[in-house]
């Protein structure tokens, strides 16, 4: 028996004749038509991501009230702190920026299909990194408030006092968990959740074929 | 000199569009699918020209930028308005050429390979398209081994379909 595959393969090239035949000029109005490609896409939410990011960071130097705050510092290695967490914050982005361009440009058309996959996935894991990295700042950040609060800040100390001598202390810590708890978790969560839909949608069809491929590895 | 590199590129790419037909009519089902993809592959070419150097032949470059735009690149318009499927002319069989049983064994095999996955399609595709299993696995980044042993299980699978 005549192998299936050689019967399909001739009838598939006797078949050239009946391909659509654009012309010419359709052809060249297509190269300046807008392209929908997913790369596109994540290039656009990673651009926009860093905004976000960077524009969190420069956000206290946009209010006045915290050139006042910073005035008052007057201890110099406070001052020197926030000067090397300024220069740490800015340092990440800017290698961050740079990853992602290098990441960009390393995506080419051209490429092998698993080359081009994995490509396109470690761009994306450059920006998944950068989130990662901002999360888990934030929570390093709003922990370090909390305690700076309560072990600096007049008003809450003498609160502090207040629940001391009522003796509901234990509660007192306890809601306060709870609430910085919570807070911290829906933070998260909320960004995490935002990522998985953004993501998800656009890679579900390369996640798909990537896993097809591995699968061909035996 | 970008007027001339513009119509080098239309000229070469209408000459081989051919390539873009196949995989556009693997890989969509309506003919509006089908334009959406034959542009976007069009779009992928034509950025992707200036860097092509001409170390491999143009239509064997060409099969790598159609191939990653329609398993990895391409999303599917919203614009497009969704029309019926259709049964595109390469798998409209001439009754008069062939017969009864060939005409549906091969309309059998076509369906078949429409539902293969991404993959595998591309796979069928270069070996349709007679392409050597040194070449295939260059396109497709996979070893020839990988690639033999799964062509060898997709021509098993159309074997049980055809003879159940």
């Amino acid at each position: 028996m005549m192998d299936e595959l050689e019967l399909l393969k001739k009838d598939w090239q006797n078949k050239e004749e009946q391909l659509p035949k654009l012309s010419y000029n359709q052809i060249y109005t297509m190269i300046w038509k807008k392209s929908s490609s997913i790369v596109k896409w994540i290039f656009y939410i990673s651009i926009l991501e860093l905004l976000f990011w960077v524009l969190m960071a420069i956000a206290p130097f946009l209010v006045d009230s915290f050139y006042e705050k910073l005035g008052q510092i007057e201890d110099s290695s406070t001052k020197l702190f926030m000067l090397y967490s300024n220069i740490f914050t800015f340092g990440v982005i800017a290698v961050f920026i740079y990853f992602l361009y290098k990441a960009y440009r390393g995506i080419s058309s051209a490429d092998n299909v698993k080359s081009l996959m994995e490509r396109i996935l470690k761009t994306r894991k450059i920006v998944q990194y950068y989130v990662g990295y901002n999360l888990v700042m934030a929570v390093l950040v709003t922990l370090f408030t909390i305690y700076h609060m309560f072990t600096q800040d007049e008003k809450i100390m003498q609160l502090l006092e207040g629940v001391r001598e009522d003796g509901s202390e234990f509660k007192f810590w306890f809601v306060v968990l709870l609430i910085s708890f919570l807070g911290l978790l829906f933070m998260v969560g909320f960004i995490w959740l935002f990522y998985r839909l953004i993501y998800g949608f656009l890679l579900k069809k390369l996640n798909r074929n990537y896993k097809e491929l591995k699968k061909l590895k035996i | 000199m970008n007027k001339e590199l513009e119509h080098q590129f239309v000229t070469e790419l209408e000459n081989n569009q051919n390539i873009v037909h196949k995989v556009c009519t693997l890989y969509t089902n309506d003919r509006d699918s089908h334009n959406d993809l034959f542009q976007e592959i069009t779009i992928q070419l034509w950025k992707a020209y200036p860097k092509f150097r001409g170390d491999s032949k143009f239509s064997t470059w060409m099969y790598r930028v159609a191939l990653n735009t329609a398993i990895t690149l391409y999303r599917k318009s919203k614009r497009r308005i969704k029309t019926q499927d259709y049964e595109s002319v390469i798998f409209k069989i001439k009754a008069e050429e062939y017969d009864e049983t060939q005409e549906l064994q091969l309309k059998l095999m076509y369906k078949t390979v429409k539902q293969l996955g991404d993959i595998d399609k591309a796979l069928v595709f270069l070996y349709l398209e007679d392409k050597n299993y040194s070449e295939i696995s260059e396109t497709l980044g996979i070893s020839e081994v990988n690639a033999r042993v799964k062509m060898n299980r997709i021509k098993n699978k159309l074997r049980t379909i055809l003879n159940p």
